[in-house]
């Protein structure tokens, strides 16, 4: 026959080398593909993993040990865990704060952010606002903290109070910083002011991103005004930006600390603006038990993380338009 | 007609069309707008004052808002209703009375007085000044007697040891036998005291300028200052100040090779320049009695008699002596075209331009910084790293300039010597940088061999400019080079700040300030501190003249503006300020019924003023070389590329003159230079950094250094320890770069050939030692890189890293407790900490303190009939009258943790209720027991002892302050101080030294007292309260603990901390005053002596607060009751139970942390309760 080298024995070794071509070639294949990118990548992998993760996987390991900084750590099982959950009062009200906190100026925030770049889109000057925009965002909390500790400040000479005052409403200064009632509304209103530049710049991009076209086709298809226009065109087609926004808000909002601690002290009188980021500074920090801290920032990573896997979920969708 | 209207209202309906897209542009914009509006107010607050650029290398850090040296730091008791010389002077004019002619002159010698206060004061100082000697000798004999008597009521007087000390040595004895050399009998302050009269006899009425020959005496190193009496009476306001300056130069060290190469500047290690200490050098001065601000041009004039009249000094400060006194006629100096018609005529010519220009020290062109002589310490040189500056910088810190800041008051001087080759006119060109913020005009006075050779070298005008300049002497005053008839030979030049022709500015404004305090002050009291602004308060109409003495401020204000413009060449910052109060003045007047609305406008627009008043008497010069020349000899001759190349290449001899300023490229190059050398220098130590701890002079075994010559023991053990870890020693400081450098070089010189230990001196920002916020000693430790000496480390830091056995416990190193008597027992409280095992140790020593003194303004609170309280209850009596015309008392109110100020004690930001539970019997702490007072001192310190009644009184009484009397709950007391809107305030007492360089106007206006205590049953007044503080401490993970401590007790012992304190002052001024925590230091400090009183009474009574285990939370709950109490209205009692059981809580957790017996009690809310009467069972043992 003219099978010359083609016995069942040659077969099945050609086809196992075939296989082991294969193999091998699928991984060379790959490599010889990708081996740029993936060189390229190596860089943020390793900073991502020495200042991510191996931080994150510490953290875990110090949450169950009693830790003093000047100390070594020593192991104590759950027990910071327990403490945490079922004696720390401080803790329950910094959960409430943080919660309250995240659900005004999450959602707040991002409906503001949004409002503010559809405004300013079809503006001139668009660049030098969405510059002024995003500067708040950018500068340090305890810069800014200056600039509202004027207005707000408790003196009569500051400038809130002057003003009432000199309206008649007040009839004594009022110590806006320190009063439980107003601390609280007051960071969150600066803190939406300095965050609110974050989601703006992203909204922006994705409102002048959004194909023009389809608004012609929308007004063909009967879209009649322009909240019409949002609801049905802008808003879907923005749905990756919204998405980000949204996580950002989130995460913004449970770790905020900076703008609070600036503004209202730490530990805030009466833990008024006490939230779960400044529970942990205070116990890192001036009690030096970085075991505790490190147990609050764990319950937080567990937390964030999952609310904005929750969020992913919800709003993100293979739809493409 | 109709076509028209149809056309014009569709033209209408365009515009409105036009206007609503306006409006669709102007909401947004508004928007935005708005969200920037707070950022307006920073840019304004960075706007406002004058600051000295960036090229000044070596700014201190700011304590406050301006600064001026020590000269100034002088409060005259009364006087502030004295009328001016102004006025006194326009009324002697008016009468008639004229100035006497020139050539009038009488000597009076100075010993030939006709009364004087007491011998002990005066004597007369033969050739031989032994007796001045003797007479300190004296002194220090009795008043060390007197310390032996009561060592509380006459502390040691460290001056009087000092100067004993001093003029036992050789050298300075010999200056001051001779006397300058001078022979004959002088007059002679032995003492800072006293007065001495003289007589003298004029023939007729007439004004005279008097000007004396004295020579300043070792003191306290401040400016002599002397009130001048004629017959009987002072003459004017400006007369209680005539300031005499004291005579300086830098000890320039031309024996050491090495230093002499460079000017006999010496080098540290690192290629740094190292400041050469200044020293007085003491030698009889002229000098013609003028105003201290210099507000005035010319000398004073006095109206003497025809006859007989009296004239008399009284010691302000510092002794000196004085040889005569000369009463002669003014005498104007010539205009330059006489002075040059006489030169000319004498036969002085223009000396030509192929005499070679001679560089160097005492040559034809003499670099600034070689100045031979100076009148204050704190002028000293500076480092430029211009491209062009010489000499060169090149990165390192090398002195080439001098001046700037540190030498804008008026009255300050520098002198170079100059030699000229040969007999001729010449001209004087400098290089000169005048580019501070404000474009204001700055002058001096240019004196030839003592004398002013022409009116017009009276104001010399430098114009700002950004750049470095050569400034060539009459350019700006006659539009060519002025020049100078000098013999062949050495003559002396001196440059004096002086005001020029802004002293009428000057004048005018200090006036318009007072009256615009008083205006406002009148207002405030008829509408109280808030006025209803819907009210009809016609204050026009109850201050009747009201509107004509705004007018008056506003029209002498504008004059004053054009005056400024003209001078500065251009619109500056302080006309602007100016015309900015005029408009508000002009607002004010066009609504007369509106005035209310604007108190507060007006009162910040006096504060806007007085700090011009003060930018204005600056006046900051900056001098790279000074050339005398020949007039057509370009004294900076034009440069080849080639000459520039060498430049650039470092090939920079010391004489080469390059341009003014370089073009881009070399300022670059420059630049880049010094970036090169930041990766070769090492910039993070101070001074020399060595590599090995054991100096060279003690490496041999059989050497020991002098400090151990009677206790070689020590020093074996010492050089076992640092032959172990041959590293230097490691000391962290958490100030200024300028503190540290003094410090190393204070180490150098006296610490190291002492002992043969090499020190390392690191500065860390000033926050930074702290225990708190991540900060770096806690990293440092963390990292095992932790130094072995902490230097200003904050209080909390001793006790928190001795609990987490970090530090080194001072008690059991040798001499602990003799060293701990250095220091007021209260402040060292806070550093005790006592382990589980109840082992108790001291793991700090204190090294500043500071503390709450009582303010008061001397003229409000004479005006309203007032004492300045003593007790709580004179303040509670006083308040309601206070707040009743709409003033108020500041006592630092509680400061949350967002707070601006660092705040570095036990209680943090509840410092104010200390004073109040201490005055009432209360403690912050007290130990586990039922009955607090079976407490032994060996009991640790384990709950909060807020819970007695005695701790309930006190809080009450501090609640009660926001409570019932409605105290400020936030101030800035310092402005409120200046407007007088607080009178009266409790405040650390380092607000003296701001309220007497930063605020002019108030000068003798006020005073500092002890602040208010309680009177106890035997009719003393207990006014015990805290303070703040930093510490030193020895780091655990030091090996050398022992070498260590050798330089902790170096640091702080009475000498160091006295010399520090001096030089600190004399390098930046009074505002760097050093509040030391050693007691024996602090009172020889230059305070006045009423002062120096005052503060310490108020340190007898000064008792830290203890700081424990879990300590922050006192001052957490602390505020956090007054947060219940004063803002809330909460019952006192239930808000301090919560408070103490939340404190007990933490105590407890944190003793249970480390290993503590827990009392269970401390978990329980009311455990302890000690209110009820009947006393409830406690839980568990």
């Amino acid at each position: 026959m003219a099978t010359t080298g083609t016995t069942p024995e040659t077969l099945v070794s050609a086809q196992e080398q075939l296989a082991a071509r294969a193999a091998e070639s699928q991984f060379s294949r790959f490599f010889k593909r990708w081996w740029l990118a993936y060189a390229m990548m190596i860089p943020l992998f390793a900073f991502y993993f020495v200042f991510v993760i191996i931080p994150v996987i510490a953290s875990f390991f110090l949450s169950f040990t009693y830790y003093n900084i000047l100390e070594a750590p020593a192991w104590i099982g759950w027990n910071n865990y327990r403490l945490l959950f079922l004696e720390d009062d401080v803790f329950l009200i910094a959960i409430g704060n943080t919660l309250k906190f995240a659900l005004v100026t999450g959602p707040v925030g991002f409906f503001l952010s949004f409002l503010f770049a559809w405004v300013i889109k079809p503006m001139k000057a668009r660049t030098i606002l969405a510059l002024a925009f995003y500067t708040p965002s950018i500068t340090a909390a305890v810069a800014m903290s200056v600039v509202w500790k004027i207005v707000f400040a408790g003196d009569r000479y500051g400038y809130l109070n002057h003003f009432l005052l000199s309206l008649g409403i007040l009839e004594e200064p009022y110590l806006w910083l320190s009063n439980i009632d107003t601390m609280m509304p007051i960071v969150m209103f600066v803190a939406l002011w300095m965050s609110m530049g974050n989601g703006f710049l992203v909204f922006l991009a994705g409102l002048m991103g959004v194909n023009q076209e389809l608004y012609e086709a929308g007004k063909v298809d009967g879209v009649a005004n322009p909240i019409q226009e949002i609801w049905h065109i802008t808003l879907p087609m923005m749905k990756p930006q919204l998405l980000f926004g949204s996580v950002m808000a989130i995460v913004a909002g449970f770790g905020v600390f900076g703008i609070a601690t600036a503004l209202t002290g730490l530990p805030s009188p009466l833990y008024a603006a006490h939230t779960i980021v400044t529970h942990l500074y205070d116990f890192a920090f001036i009690r030096f038990e970085m075991g505790y801290a490190a147990t609050v920032a764990v319950i937080l990573f567990i937390w964030t993380f999952g609310l904005s896997r929750i969020l992913f979920r919800v709003l993100s969708s293979k739809d493409i338009y | 007609m109709w076509n028209r209207s149809r056309n014009s209202r569709r033209q209408g309906a365009g515009r409105l069309r036009r206007r609503r897209r306006g409006l669709h542009v102007l909401i947004p914009v508004l928007l935005v707008l708005s969200l920037l509006v707070p950022l307006v107010p920073v840019v304004q607050a960075s706007g406002g004052n004058a600051t000295p650029s960036e090229h000044q290398v070596s700014a201190p850090p700011a304590q406050f808002g301006d600064r001026r040296s020590e000269e100034d730091i002088f409060l005259p008791e009364e006087g502030f209703g004295e009328p001016l010389y102004q006025s006194v002077l326009e009324g002697w004019l008016r009468e008639g009375i004229t100035p006497a002619p020139p050539e009038f002159e009488v000597v009076v010698r100075g010993a030939d007085w006709k009364e004087i206060s007491s011998e002990r004061h005066v004597q007369v100082a033969e050739a031989s000044a032994t007796n001045m000697m003797q007479r300190y000798a004296d002194l220090w004999e009795r008043s060390q007697a007197l310390t032996r008597q009561d060592p509380v009521a006459y502390p040691v007087n460290q001056n009087i040891r000092n100067l004993t000390t001093a003029y036992n040595q050789p050298e300075v004895a010999q200056t001051y036998q001779r006397l300058g050399g001078r022979s004959g009998p002088v007059a002679l302050w032995v003492d800072d005291l006293g007065f001495i009269e003289w007589e003298v006899e004029v023939p007729q009425t007439a004004l005279y300028n008097i000007t004396t020959e004295y020579f300043p005496i070792l003191g306290k190193r401040s400016s002599i200052q002397r009130e001048i009496q004629v017959n009987g009476e002072l003459p004017f306001r400006e007369a209680k100040r005539i300031v005499q300056r004291r005579v300086w130069i830098e000890q320039r060290n031309f024996e050491d090779p090495d230093c002499a190469q460079h000017g006999g500047v010496c080098r540290d290690n690192q290629g740094n320049d190292i400041r050469p200490t200044q020293a007085e050098s003491p030698r009889w001065e002229t000098f013609t009695f003028e105003d201290a601000d210099g507000r005035y041009q010319d000398p004073f004039m006095f109206k003497l008699n025809a006859g007989k009249n009296t004239i008399r000094l009284t010691v302000v400060r510092e002794t000196v002596a004085i040889d005569k006194l000369i009463i002669h006629g003014p005498r104007p100096n010539p205009s330059y075209e006489t002075y040059l018609a006489q030169a000319r005529a004498a036969g002085f010519r223009e000396v030509p331009g192929t005499v070679p220009l001679t560089r160097g020290r005492g040559e034809m062109l003499v670099q600034a910084e070689d100045a031979d002589y100076k009148s204050s310490p704190t002028i000293r040189g500076d480092s430029w790293e211009d491209a062009f500056s010489i000499p060169q910088s090149y990165g390192a810190f090398r002195l080439n300039t001098l001046g700037g800041w540190r030498w804008r008051l008026p009255g300050d001087w520098i002198e170079w010597e100059v030699e000229v080759p040969q007999d001729g006119l010449y001209a004087i060109t400098m290089k000169a940088w005048q580019g501070w913020r404000g474009r204001f005009p700055r002058y001096r006075s240019l004196t030839i061999d003592g004398q002013i050779p022409f009116r017009e070298a009276e104001h010399l005008l430098f114009r700002p400019d950004n750049e470095w300049q050569y400034y060539e002497v009459g350019k700006e005053e006659a539009g060519q080079p002025f020049l100078f008839a000098l013999k062949k030979g050495k003559h002396v030049i001196r440059l004096q700040v002086t005001v020029g022709k802004l002293s009428q500015t000057l004048r005018t404004l200090d006036v318009i300030v007072t009256e615009m305090s008083n205006l406002n002050r009148e207002m405030l009291m008829i509408t109280g501190v808030n006025p209803d602004p819907n009210m009809e308060w016609d204050l026009h109409l109850k201050i009747p003249d009201l509107q004509d003495r705004f007018r008056s401020i506003r029209d002498r204000l504008l004059e004053q503006a054009t005056i400024v413009e003209e001078a500065a060449g251009g619109a500056s910052l302080s006309s602007g300020a100016f015309r900015i109060v005029v408009e508000q003045i002009d607002g004010m007047l066009s609504r007369p019924h509106e005035i209310h609305k604007r108190i507060d406008e007006f009162a910040r627009n006096q504060n806007l003023l007085s700090s011009w008043l003060l930018n204005l008497q600056n006046h900051p010069v900056y001098l790279d070389w000074i050339a005398v020349h020949p007039p057509d000899y370009p004294a900076v001759p034009n440069m080849t590329i080639l000459e520039r190349i060498k430049i650039w290449l470092g090939q920079t001899p010391r004489d080469v003159i390059g341009p003014a300023r370089g073009n881009a490229i070399e300022e670059a190059w420059a630049a880049f230079n010094a970036f090169l050398l930041s990766f070769r220098k090492n910039f993070t130590g101070v001074g020399s950094i060595y590599d090995t701890a054991l100096a060279e002079a003690f490496r041999d075994a059989g050497t020991v250094p002098p400090a151990f010559a009677d206790r070689p023991e020590d020093w074996a053990v010492i050089r076992k320890e640092l032959e172990a870890d041959p590293s230097p020693l490691q000391v962290w400081i958490g100030r200024g770069i300028e503190w540290g450098m003094i410090m190393k070089e204070m180490a150098e010189t006296q610490f190291t050939p002492e002992t043969g230990i090499r020190v390392n001196i690191n500065i860390i920002p000033a926050g930074q030692l702290g225990a708190s916020q991540g900060s770096l000693l806690i990293l440092a430790q963390t990292a095992g890189e932790a130094p072995d000496v902490g230097v200003g480390v904050t209080a909390d830091v001793p006790v928190e890293f001795a609990i987490r056995n970090g530090l080194v416990n001072l008690n059991t190193l040798p001499g602990y407790d003799e060293v701990k008597t250095w220091f007021r027992p209260g402040g060292l409280i806070p550093f005790r900490y006592c382990d589980a095992n109840k082992v108790c140790g001291d793991y700090a020593l204190p090294e500043t303190q500071d503390f709450s003194m009582l303010f008061y303004r001397k003229d409000i609170l004479h005006e309203l009939g007032m004492q300045p309280p003593d007790t709580w209850d004179d303040v509670y009596e006083i308040l309601p009258q206070l707040q009743q015309r709409g003033m108020d008392f500041f006592y630092p109110p509680p400061t949350f943790g967002g707070g601006t100020v660092a705040i570095r004690t036990a209680v943090q930001g509840a410092v104010g209720v200390v004073p109040f539970l201490y005055q009432n019997g209360g403690e912050f702490y007290t130990c586990s027991k039922d009955n607090a007072a079976d407490c032994t001192d060996d009991d640790i310190l384990s709950r909060s002892s807020l819970d007695t009644p005695e701790s309930l009184t006190g809080f009450q009484e501090w609640t009660e302050l926001y409570t019932n009397f409605k105290l400020s709950r936030e101030a800035n007391f310092f402005t409120r101080f200046r407007t007088g809107e607080m009178p009266v305030g409790v405040a650390s007492y380092y607000y003296y030294v701001s309220f007497a360089v930063a605020a002019p106007e108030l000068t003798g206006r006020w005073e500092m007292q002890p602040m208010p205590g309680k009177l106890r049953a035997d009719g003393t007044i207990d006014r015990t309260s805290g303070g703040i503080g930093e510490a030193v401490t020895i780091f655990k993970l030091s090996e050398r603990p022992r070498a260590a401590w050798e330089f902790v007790k170096w640091w702080l012992k009475a000498p160091t901390q006295q010399q520090y304190g001096f030089e600190l002052e004399a390098l930046i001024g009074a505002e760097a005053r050093w509040p030391t925590a050693n007691v024996i230091a602090l009172q020889s400090l230059p305070w006045p002596r009423r002062d120096i009183q005052s503060v310490l009474k108020q340190w007898e009574w000064f008792k830290e607060v203890p700081v424990v285990l879990g300590g922050y939370f006192s001052a957490r709950h602390i505020l956090n009751a007054w947060n219940r109490v004063v803002l809330q209205g909460w019952n006192i009692r239930e808000a301090l139970e919560e408070a103490t059981y939340e404190i007990n809580k933490e105590l407890a957790r944190k003793q249970e942390e480390f290993g503590f017996e827990v009392d269970p009690r401390l978990y329980s809310r009311g455990g302890f309760l000690r209110y009820r009467s009947t006393p409830t069972p406690s839980v568990g043992g």
